[in-house]
């Protein structure tokens, strides 16, 4: 371990140095090295399917001659290799007009001693890597416990262990080096047969093995959801009320977290451009983020430029507080930069204080969303319109599986109607309980 | 040792037949990829020039196959002691007393230039230029763009594929792309459009029609800038020719990836049903000359072809790869595609369009009544054992008596696979592939592709998500 380590610091060193040589006096420069390991395992109907072992590692150089930059990266790390990219970086740099987002963090601005500060985040497991026997026998696990549940089968089944170091070296002298590991079990179950076959999804992404939970609650839980689909069918068109489960909830927070980045309020192409300090969701809505949780996903003492990140409520009482910004966007707005040069990290809308069930119990009609398919909303118009699943609500009351379905609507009337329940999860690092949204389009037949 | 990567490795690829052949002694199938990829692009936006790039990207991937089992190892460490590791820890990886697969067979016709398109004749001036006279002409062409973005693109992929049975073959294949993204304000509105263009070729197609590219992405955000609520739900659809083949590639062809119909397609157990209506053609072709989707072979070495997937409504062919193909007992179609050395094959299209009809597409607006007529689109996805697909909608218009009328603001539109294309009731003349297409993205892998037809007419089976309802 302790050799490898050497290695890649080693190796950011030197491509450092053979491009400050080659750059002119006064030239930046910019290494990141990725290293990364998988080991992965398929299984389906009982019997092994695949096995993937990999180990894989690519540098990248950034070269700033003033306002003009170039990258590069490559995945030879012979000498000859690092003096080529050095020397045609240096060369493309020259070649790149100025531009005003060209800017490398200075002293004073990065974060000093971030593999200290990265510890207590715990973000890697030091325990020994799983070895395919144990990833098989989670697989299998996750296959029997949706096998169990009748009329359910398996589309896919699959274990993953991922490990991965970024190390960072720039000529301003920041340098951090970030350790971390992932284990990954999901599956996707099928149930019926031939044109009326419902499927669903599930797994978890955990940091350390010991959060895993039972593979059997995972197996089960897919299987659940497929067989709960069963008789699914379209309802017919109209304004209705939709509650987003808190596994498709976080979906609207991902696209909150799109329209508040500051390079896309600068360029005006965010429809939240004109909204700082405004209300942009319902009056008792929090967001926060927030990098400091242990073995978080999105945990990180600092964003890639090195620009310390520290916990924030983007949105307090339903009011925009922050934009995302990076060094460069934090210029151009004329703000202070907030370590959200890479996005958000552990992003969290707080849970509400009405039950999911008390929730339902006020729809006298409406949909309870638990799955979404295609990708089009636009963030430039914030107009909303998706592919939708999940179940129809009358009088309060669940009644049938629904599918065939699309939901339409604005994310800024959307938010501005959400209602969260108290059912949230930090599971991801994007989570949201269910939220309740009134008055959105369901096209349907 | 001619080729370049067997240059990187320091060995002839038959020096590497023997370790592979230790990695799949007892094995049913399996190879050896190797892989170099040398991309490069120019990003312009918000007026200036964001980012210029190089990436060299190589390494090698072993496969060891029994029966339905796949073994994989991988590294980018491209020597003969990593290959030779890994051949060792394969050939433990599952035992077998399976009889190797025979070896691709087929005649290879090239459908694209074996050059690199990162040559000396578009340097990196000249293509910063290009960017920036790009932006030029779409802010003077209208007084409401606000921002414009330019990705200009290019790579080459050379491959080397090593089997135990001694077959080699290598590939060289270039790509550009053109990415053109156009948003407007005038004062009270705000839209985005965009367009594109890619081709297995050199850089000198987008220097000469960059600007039909332009006008492309300059005209969907008109049109997006007069859009009016989309209406919600069923109603009938008339796709135009050209990209609305996404259509296909969603709501047919992933369904007929021969590994989806092993592990549960709607599709599984159809063949030689009727799944569309009659008239209807698709196939799926990796032979277009210098289309995004062509391959000259695929990532297990086998040469690509035109595999037609429904022949006048009824299913006639799955795509397969060697693995699936071998396990139904069907041959190879050369869909067996990576994203990159980082991947084992998995069946994937290629070229996917619908073959023309006899009528003129101008009848057909001219005799409906009331549909949803669309023209561009942002992709689509599918879930291929429920049988549901979406595909988003970015210029359509309303037609109204015949007539086109008010365009509409983007949505998604979603079908049943076993039923939409049942509904088929007109099919044009036009049939186009254009220089463009999309990437698509199965089991977390990308992979480019294309995909066209004519226009036609569905009755319904088709639910259009706007916001209008009356």
């Amino acid at each position: 371990m302790t050799k490898q380590t050497s290695t890649s610091k080693d190796i950011c060193k030197t491509l450092l140095d053979y491009a400050l040589n080659e750059a002119p006096t006064g030239a930046k420069a910019r290494v990141v090295m990725g290293e990364s390991g998988k080991k992965s395992v398929g299984v389906l109907n009982g019997k092994p399917q695949s096995y993937d072992n990999a180990q894989t590692r690519s540098v990248s150089l950034s070269v700033y001659i003033g306002q003009q930059k170039a990258s590069a990266s490559s995945e030879d790390f012979s000498d000859a290799a690092l003096k080529k990219l050095a020397h045609e970086t240096v060369l493309m740099a020259k070649a790149t007009p100025a531009n005003k987002d060209a800017m490398l963090a200075a002293k004073g601005q990065f974060l000093e001693n971030v593999e200290e500060l990265a510890k207590p985040l715990d973000l890697h497991d030091d325990g020994p890597h799983p070895d395919v026997t144990e990833l098989q026998d989670m697989a299998f696990a996750l296959e029997n416990a949706a096998k169990a549940t009748k009329g359910v089968r398996c589309k896919s089944v699959n274990t993953s262990f991922n490990y991965s170091t970024t190390t960072v070296l720039t000529s301003e002298g920041f340098n951090a080096q970030v350790k971390s590991t992932s284990f990954v079990p999901m599956l996707q179950t099928i149930a019926g047969e031939g044109g009326t076959q419902t499927t669903a999804y599930s797994y978890r992404v955990c940091r350390h093995r010991e959060d895993l939970p039972a593979m059997e609650t995972i197996g089960k839980e897919a299987a659940e959801k497929a067989s709960a689909k069963q008789g699914a069918k379209p309802v017919p068109s109209g304004k209705m009320t939709i509650l987003f489960d808190r596994e498709v909830s976080p979906d609207l927070l991902g696209m909150f977290a799109g329209a508040i980045s500051g390079m896309a309020v600068d360029k005006g192409t965010s429809f939240l451009k004109d909204s700082m300090g405004e209300q942009v969701f319902a009056k008792d809505i929090t967001l926060t983020d927030d990098p400091t949780i242990p073995r978080g996903l999105g945990s990180d003492p600092c964003d890639s430029q090195g620009i310390p990140t520290k916990k924030l409520d983007l949105v307090k009482d339903g009011k925009l507080q922050h934009w995302l910004l990076s060094l460069a966007s934090a210029k151009r707005l004329g703000l202070e930069p907030n370590g959200r040069g890479d996005g958000v990290t552990n992003l969290v809308m707080q849970p509400g204080t009405t039950s999911r069930d008390d929730l339902i119990a006020g729809v006298e009609k409406g949909i309870l969303v638990t799955g979404m398919i295609g990708h089009s909303s636009n963030l430039t118009t914030g107009d909303f319109s998706r592919g939708a699943e999940g179940f129809l609500i009358e009088n309060g009351k669940i009644t049938q599986p629904v599918h065939e379905i699309t939901i339409a609507g604005n994310l800024k009337d959307m938010f501005l109607n959400m209602t969260p329940a108290d059912d949230l999860k930090l599971d991801l690092s994007i989570a949201a309980p269910t939220v309740r949204i009134e008055g959105m389009t369901v096209a349907g037949k | 040792m001619s080729n370049p990567l067997e240059q990187k490795i320091g060995l002839d690829a038959q020096a590497l037949i023997p370790i592979v052949g230790k990695a799949t002694k007892g094995a049913d199938d399996g190879e050896l990829f190797v892989e170099n990829v040398l991309s490069e692009s120019v990003i312009l936006d918000d007026g200036e020039i964001k980012s210029t790039s190089f990436n060299n990207s190589m390494g090698f991937g072993l496969r060891r196959v029994v029966d339905e089992f796949q073994a994989y190892v991988y590294s980018n460490d491209l020597t003969k002691g990593a290959i030779e590791k890994a051949a060792k820890e394969l050939s433990a990886a599952a035992p077998g007393n399976g009889t190797l697969a025979m070896p691709p067979v087929g005649t290879i016709t090239p459908v694209y230039p074996e050059v690199s398109p990162l040559s000396a004749d578009y340097d990196l001036p000249k293509r910063i230029k290009l960017a920036q006279e790009i932006d030029a002409y779409i802010r003077g062409y209208d007084n409401r763009v606000r921002q414009v973005q330019v990705v200009i693109s290019a790579n080459v992929q050379d491959v080397l594929i090593v089997r135990p049975d001694g077959h080699v073959a290598t590939d060289r294949r270039p790509m550009v792309l053109l990415v053109i993204s156009v948003t407007m304000d005038d004062g009270t509105r705000r839209e985005t459009g965009r367009a594109n263009y890619s081709r297995r070729d050199g850089y000198k197609g987008i220097f000469d029609g960059w600007k039909a590219v332009a006008d492309r992405a300059l005209k969907q955000v008109d049109v997006l800038m007069q859009s009016v609520p989309c209406p919600a739900g069923e109603m009938p659809v008339i796709l135009g020719a050209g990209g609305s083949g996404v259509i296909f590639h969603e709501a047919i062809g992933h369904g007929l990836e021969g590994d989806s119909i092993r592990t549960g397609s709607a599709f599984s157990g159809m063949m030689g049903k009727q799944v569309a209506a009659k008239g209807v053609t698709i196939v799926d072709d990796g032979t277009i000359e210098g289309s995004r989707g062509s391959l000259n072979i695929d990532d297990e070495g086998t040469p690509t072809e035109n595999t037609t997937l429904i022949e006048d409504g009824k299913l006639v062919g799955y795509m397969n790869d060697r693995l699936n193909a071998r396990l139904h007992n069907m041959k190879p179609t050369g869909n067996g595609r990576r994203q990159s050395y980082r991947h084992r094959p998995l069946v994937r299209m290629r070229n996917t369009y619908m073959l023309n009809g006899t009528e003129n597409p101008a009848d057909i607006i001219k005799d409906t009544k009331r549909a949803i007529y669309a023209v561009d689109y942002s992709g689509g996805q599918v879930d291929t054992a429920a049988g549901k697909f979406v595909f988003q909608a970015t210029e359509a218009y309303l037609v109204e008596d015949g007539e086109i009328k008010a365009p509409v603001k983007g949505a998604t539109l979603i079908g049943s696979c076993l039923d939409a294309l049942m509904n088929i009731d007109r099919i044009g003349n036009d049939m186009r592939l254009e220089y463009a297409g999309g990437t698509c993205g199965k089991n977390g892998q990308s992979a480019p592709v294309n995909d066209g037809m004519p226009t036609v007419r569905m009755t319904g089976g088709i639910i259009v998500g706007g916001t209008a309802h009356d």
